[in-house]
Parts: structure tokens; sequence; C-alpha cells
């Protein structure tokens, strides 16, 4: 499987027209070749394309997993579908630092709110003494 | 750090009872999808409720199939992530029989199906020669080498073969000649590296050792299946293994061969890019990175390392190393 659109220039999402001047243009017979059969028919374009998108989706997930040596990935499809390595990766460290900092706020929540309802309680104490000092000083 | 919003596939990963069978079946459901067809088949649907009947977590699957569908990488990412995390041992290989069952269930693999499973495999760190014997015990036939939808061949024996009833023929005639035009393809292509050509000569005649010895191991399993009374099923494989096997020594090119390309798509910034790929590295890498990063690679990878282990092996780490160093020549050749 080779990547017949990186062979281009072009992007996958070109239309039609895009893909039929990058053949015109292109040198390379065997490109030529592949891609005015490929390409051009509909219906072969969408099975191209589809595990084209699969690929491309392997070679991301390779590519962050650190698996682009791994043995089963080689000629053609290594060659074309690697793609250079990024800063995203650990999905799963990030996973657990979002489910850490959850954590952390939920419990700053649980103390704020204890702190807000023993405060409440107080004041609605002292007003309710006060109110009953106010209006029944015979109670005392 | 990205939006620390939790993504669906996290919230069900949380409240699963268990999260490497939730990450299991996502990766399972993204191999029953890749098959090239969008519609997701009554059968399909049968097997997936199969499947998640057997993993303990408390949740449907429509999310699962969602994600599986349209796909999400980043979800995958994170479910290859916990995979490789908690299955380990003789699990991998429960989980690996799963995987090419579910493949399998509809007949012969698709191309797409062909990659998700190789991936599945070298996520799990299980060996391509144990991976083999998983495919024949579990499928009835060998693995064969992933079709080839970006060579012409490939649709001219696909739509020759379709109305006839003696497809089979044919198809052997036009992989030959695939094996052919492959090599023609080749030949042209790399001027003037002779060595490299040479290279690929002793290359061939060794792969032509090996597939005859293939040949020979896989009568003598056929006699075995049919004694046992899986006709059908064997032969049905048999048909679709070989002839493909033809061209597999030749997806093994080198970086050099891609390389020496000089038509319409390689132009010097985009090989740069590559090579820095096969090393593993960013874009502004120094010279000094790419040094550590080859060093690196070349010991963990050196064809030495794999002496103790079968002929394939060697083969294959040598060609990996061999793509290992004509990315670290070409980038020194342009840092120099």
């Amino acid at each position: 499987m080779r990547d017949i659109y990186r062979r281009l220039d072009i992007h996958v999402s070109a239309s039609d027209a895009d893909i039929a001047r990058a053949i015109a243009r292109c040198e390379n017979q065997a490109v030529k070749s592949a891609a005015e059969h490929i390409l051009c028919v509909e219906s072969r374009k969408r099975e191209y394309d589809q595990l084209y998108g699969t690929l491309t989706g392997i070679g991301l997930l390779r590519a962050r997993m650190g698996l682009s040596h791994a043995p089963y990935w080689r000629g053609n499809v290594a060659n074309d579908f690697s793609i250079s390595a990024d800063d995203e990766y650990a999905r799963y460290a990030e996973l657990k630092a979002k489910v850490a900092r959850a954590v952390r706020v939920h419990d700053t929540w649980q103390q704020v709110r204890r702190v807000l309802l023993w405060g409440a309680g107080l004041s609605l104490a002292t007003s309710v003494g006060m109110a009953l000092m106010v209006f029944a000083p015979e109670l005392f | 750090m990205a939006s620390s919003r939790f993504t669906p596939f996290e919230r069900l990963l949380l409240s699963s009872r268990n999260e490497a069978d939730t990450a299991a079946l996502l990766l399972l459901a993204w191999l029953a999808m890749s098959d090239g067809q969008d519609a997701l088949s009554d059968r399909k649907r049968a097997l997936l409720d199969d499947l998640t009947g057997d993993f303990r977590h408390d949740h449907g699957h429509q999310l699962i199939v969602d994600l599986a569908s349209t796909p999400d990488f980043v979800a995958l990412q994170l479910a290859a992530e916990v995979l490789q995390r908690y299955y380990r041992g003789p699990r991998r290989e429960t989980f690996l029989r799963q995987a090419i069952h579910v493949a399998t269930h509809e007949g012969a693999l698709a191309a797409g199906q062909h990659h998700v499973l190789r991936f599945l495999a070298d996520l799990l760190g299980v060996a391509p020669e144990r991976f083999e014997v998983l495919f024949r015990d579990v499928a009835g036939y060998p693995l064969a080498a992933p079709e080839d939808p970006s060579a012409v061949d490939h649709w001219q024996a696909r739509e020759g073969a379709e109305p006839g009833g003696g497809a089979r023929k044919k198809r052997r005639g036009a992989d030959g000649e695939r094996f052919r035009a492959h090599a023609d393809d080749q030949e042209s292509s790399d001027q003037g590296a002779r060595a490299g050509r040479r290279q690929e000569r002793q290359h061939r005649r060794n792969e032509h050792a090996k597939e005859e010895r293939e040949e020979n191991r896989q009568r003598r399993w056929r006699w075995r299946r049919d004694d046992t009374g899986h006709h059908e099923r064997s032969r049905g494989g048999q048909r679709s293994g070989e002839g493909k096997r033809h061209h597999e020594g030749f997806s093994h090119e080198g970086f050099s061969h891609e390389s020496g390309r000089t038509g319409g798509y390689a132009n010097g910034n985009e090989k740069a890019q590559r090579a820095l790929a096969v090393l593993g590295l960013m874009e502004n890498a120094q010279k000094s990175d790419i040094k550590r990063a080859y060093r690196r690679l070349a010991q963990k990878y050196h064809p030495d390392r794999y002496h103790a282990q079968s002929q394939e092996a060697m083969v294959t780490a040598s060609l990996r190393f061999q793509r290992i160093k004509n990315a670290y020549d070409y980038l020194m050749r342009q840092h120099a």
C-alpha cells in the first residue's frame, strides 16, 4: 500500500479537478498510471480512501505509542504512513492526571462546604438568640 | 495539556467495572468496523453483543460502536495504552485469538483488518512467528500478506476475476504479473543504486527459498487439516494465501530505494522529515540528537541480537536496521 496522495503532493480531501491537475503535473510514470487508475474511478477511490484513513490512523497510533519499529510495521506501508513523533502521547497518564485534579477539586469543595455550613449554622443560631433577646426578654 | 474535560470514552472507562475489558472491546469493535463496509451488519452486531457478554463491565456497547466507526483515534490510543498496561502473559494470546475470530468471522480478511490485526499483535508484543501460529490455529488458514489497493494490478486482477468461474487460475497469473511489474518498477526507479539492487536480488533469492519451504509446510499442514475434516475452511483460505507471498518480499524495500525515487513527490525537505520519522525524532532535531537516537536504535535493533531466533526474524531485523541506517546516513549528509 503506497500513499499516492503524498506522491502527488496533494491532500486526501482534494477535489477531482485538483487531483487531475496533480496527475498531469506528475513526472513519475508509475505513480501517474497508478493515480489515474485508482483516483479517477469513484468506487476504487472510495475503497482506497477507506484503507488510507485506517492506515493514517494506525501510523499516528504507532508513532505516539513508540511502535514505529515493531516487526509488523515495514515495507511500503511503514515508509509512507509513518509520521514523526509529536508531543501528544500517554493518554492514560493524561487521564490519571485529570482524575487526580478532579479529586482535588472535589476535596476542596467538600472542605469549603463544611466551613460554609458551620458558618451558616452559627450565624443562624446567633441571630435566633438575638431575636429572642430583643422580642422576648422575659424568657431569660 | 489538552482540554480538562473528560471525553465520553474516558467517562466510560472510569465507570467501567473493568478498564481493560472496556478497552479491549473498543479495539475489537474497531477491528470489526475496519472491513471496508460502511454499514453495521446484523451479524456484526450480533458478534459484538456476543463479545459484550463475555466481558466484565457494566455498560452497553452503543458508545463503543460509535467511537469505533468514526473512528476516534484519541479514544483508540487510550484503549491501546490501557490494554498494553493490563494485558500480560497468556492473556495477550487470548485477546489476539478473540481478535482473529472477530476479523475472520465474515469470510476473508479485508485489507484494513490486516493492518489493524498486525497493529494489535505489535501492541501486545507478540512476535510475528507466534502470531502466525495463532492465526492459523484460529482461522484455519495461514496469514497472508495484505492486498495493496495502491497497485494497478490489484484492481486488474480483482475486476478481471470477478465475473468468471475460473477466477482462481486467472488470479494466480495476475499475481505473477504483478510480481514482475513490481520488480520492473523497482529496477527502473532506483537509478545508479547498484549496490542496493544487488542486495535486492540476493534478498529475492532468499525469499524464493523461504517460499518453497513455506509451500511445503503448507502442503503438509493442509493434509493434516483435511484429515481432521476441516475441508472447506482450509481450502478457502489456502486460495487467498498462495500467490500473495510473491510480492511480500518486495514490501521490504528499504528507505534507500524510496529516497532514490526522484519523481513527483519527493523533495528534499520531505525526505528529511521521513528520515527523522524513522529515527523517531521531531522536526527541529539537532545533529547530536540524531546521533544519539541512531545509537539507541542501532543498539536495540541490531540484527546480531536476533541471531538466535529464526531466519525470518533475522531478515526482518536486518531490513529494519537497514532502514534506520539509511535514514541516519541521509541526515548526516544533509547536516555535513
